[in-house]
């Protein structure tokens, strides 16, 4: 522990010794007597001044939050010997704080005794935390002398992005051979209604519309489109965001990656991501519960490094983009190496849609007519490269925070019920 | 009384968060009771009630002070607060009348009293720095 005086022993010991030097000089004892309280005081605290013997320990309820949810916490203090005054400060990073209650606890404590604080943690933000620092300032009796410490943060807390629902998806144009919710374009064993056609042997007779045989004079039976699934590719571009305090264009991707991974899974379909950045990292489509906590965690991790480093999809493993897949790309579409890998995926004959996270609402007001001419310069060029992925068959959307995700999944079903028509 | 306007002012800067404004308090009054004692020639009595009274004015300044705004502060560390500067009180005024009888005894030379005085200081602060 790390021991240090208050400014009071400086000034006592400075007024005392005056007063008795000046009583001194002037031969005036009443001056003396206005010292000696001090020097008195002085001298009785430190004589009482012990080292504190505690342990401090922080415990947490929870490893897993979600945004904006309050996760219980304590700290534990146990004295071996008696403290008169302990302050604890629990250091939490950026992005959590303290919800209800103080944040700052002075509490006093008797040989041999225990105490536990309670703390509600509020996460603000998503992200992998590292809590536990608790700042430990040990007072003695007078408050002459202070003994500080730091615990060091020892839990691990792991913040998942709030999700949103969505009531509809974009629809993937092709299928895959598993199992799954979505009605294939092929047709096979299922339940939704395709077609009829000729009764062959081995055919189930239960299959048999006795309707249509009736009319034809001849056995037919239904054919229906199989239920399969389909594979979805989450593409986060984390070469470049533009943020602005505690939010940012990556933030915005990360929430709706997440938003869409889970409704995706909810539908059996399998779901991967890639992280496309200055670190790549992906995560090879698969379904299920565990898929979507270890695409979570995928996300948690994902940053924004500066590189000037040239990378295409080539870096990528074929696993991880799986043929026929859709592949829903996240955005702020500034980096010159993600819009050229998006046209890449395009030209590979990926389904591919665009979620375009508008840097706008992060950038600075425009402060003259330079700054606003810049700025319309900007949006046009935006405008245009947009234009330029839409002439591909691509879907672009733009989306910032006060426009629901679902509006977005809207207008990008909208593009492709006409796309379709137009492209292909 | 301008002596103790400056020393009040500086109280209340201090209660703002410069705890050193507390020297120039000390000095301020320190030198307004003196001016009285010389004009009014005051009571021994009303030295040491002084000397207890600045005390515990800066103990009251510095517990202000270093209570963190926010803070949840048990029972028990505000009474604890209060007992320590009751005790201080105490040994203040025990402190404050021994100094005033030792004023009282007269060794005759200065340098005597002086060579006293640097002893007691030196004893004073060897005791401090054995028991720290």
């Amino acid at each position: 522990m790390t021991r240090s005086v208050s400014p009071k022993l400086a000034i006592y010991s400075g007024f005392a010794a005056a007063a008795f030097l000046l009583a001194l000089v002037l031969g005036r004892p009443e001056l003396a007597a206005l010292g000696a309280p001090f020097a008195a005081y002085l001298v009785l605290a430190l004589a009482l001044v012990t080292p504190p013997d505690l342990d401090v320990r922080f415990c947490i309820d929870a490893e897993r939050t979600v945004e904006g949810e309050t996760v219980e916490a304590s700290v534990e203090i146990s004295a071996r010997s008696a403290v008169h005054e302990v302050e604890l400060l629990p250091a939490l990073p950026p992005g959590l704080r303290v919800g209800e209650g103080a944040s700052r606890m002075i509490l006093r404590l008797a040989r041999g005794q225990r105490k536990t604080v309670p703390l509600a943690i509020t996460a603000d933000h998503w992200g992998l935390y590292r809590v536990g620092e608790v700042a430990v300032r040990v007072r003695d009796r007078f408050g002459v002398v202070s003994f500080d410490a730091r615990v060091p943060p020892a839990v691990r807390l792991r913040v998942y992005p709030r999700t949103e629902r969505l009531l509809s998806l974009v629809r993937p144009l092709e299928t895959q051979p598993y199992a799954g919710n979505r009605v294939a374009r092929a047709k096979g064993e299922g339940i939704e209604f395709a077609d009829i056609r000729p009764f062959v042997p081995g055919d189930h007779v239960r299959r048999v519309n006795w309707r249509a045989s009736a009319r034809k004079q001849a056995l037919y039976v239904n054919e229906a489109h199989p239920e399969r699934n389909s594979d979805v590719v989450l593409f986060l571009d984390s070469f470049a965001e533009v943020r602005r305090a505690e939010n940012g264009t990556l933030d915005l991707a990360v929430r709706a990656a997440a938003s869409l991974a889970n409704e995706y899974l909810q539908v059996r379909d399998r779901v991967g991501v890639v992280g496309f950045g200055a670190i790549v990292n992906w995560l090879t489509p698969s379904m299920g519960r565990r898929q979507l906590y270890r695409i979570t965690d995928a996300l948690l991790q994902t940053e924004v490094m500066l590189s000037f480093a040239w990378k295409n999809i080539d870096v990528l493993p074929p696993r991880s983009l799986p043929p026929q897949a859709l592949v829903i790309a996240l955005s702020p579409m500034l980096d010159e190496r993600s819009l050229r890998a998006m046209l890449d995926l395009r030209a590979r004959g990926f389904d591919l849609v665009v979620v375009d996270v508008s840097p706008l609402p992060f950038a600075d007001a425009p402060d003259d007519q330079i700054d606003e001419l810049a700025r319309r310069l900007w949006r046009l060029w935006r405008d245009a490269l947009r234009y330029r992925y839409e002439q591909l068959g691509v879907a672009v959307v733009e989306w910032n925070e006060q426009k629901p995700l679902l509006q977005v999944i809207e207008e990008v079903r909208r593009f492709r019920r006409s796309a379709r028509r137009a492209y292909a | 009384m301008l002596l103790g306007a400056l020393g009040l002012l500086a109280t209340a800067a201090a209660l703002l968060g410069i705890p050193w404004l507390l020297a120039v308090t000390l000095i301020a009054l320190t030198t307004e009771f003196m001016v009285r004692q010389l004009a009014q020639s005051l009571s021994a009595a009303s030295a040491i009630v002084y000397g207890v009274g600045l005390l515990v004015l800066c103990e009251t300044v510095i517990a202000a002070t270093t209570l963190p705004r926010g803070a949840m502060v048990e029972r028990t560390v505000a009474a604890h607060r209060l007992l320590g500067v009751s005790y201080a009180v105490v040994v203040a005024a025990a402190a404050s009348a021994v100094a005033l009888l030792g004023g009282s005894i007269r060794v005759g030379e200065a340098v005597v009293a002086a060579s006293i005085g640097i002893a007691a200081a030196v004893g004073l602060l060897t005791a401090t720095g054995l028991s720290s």
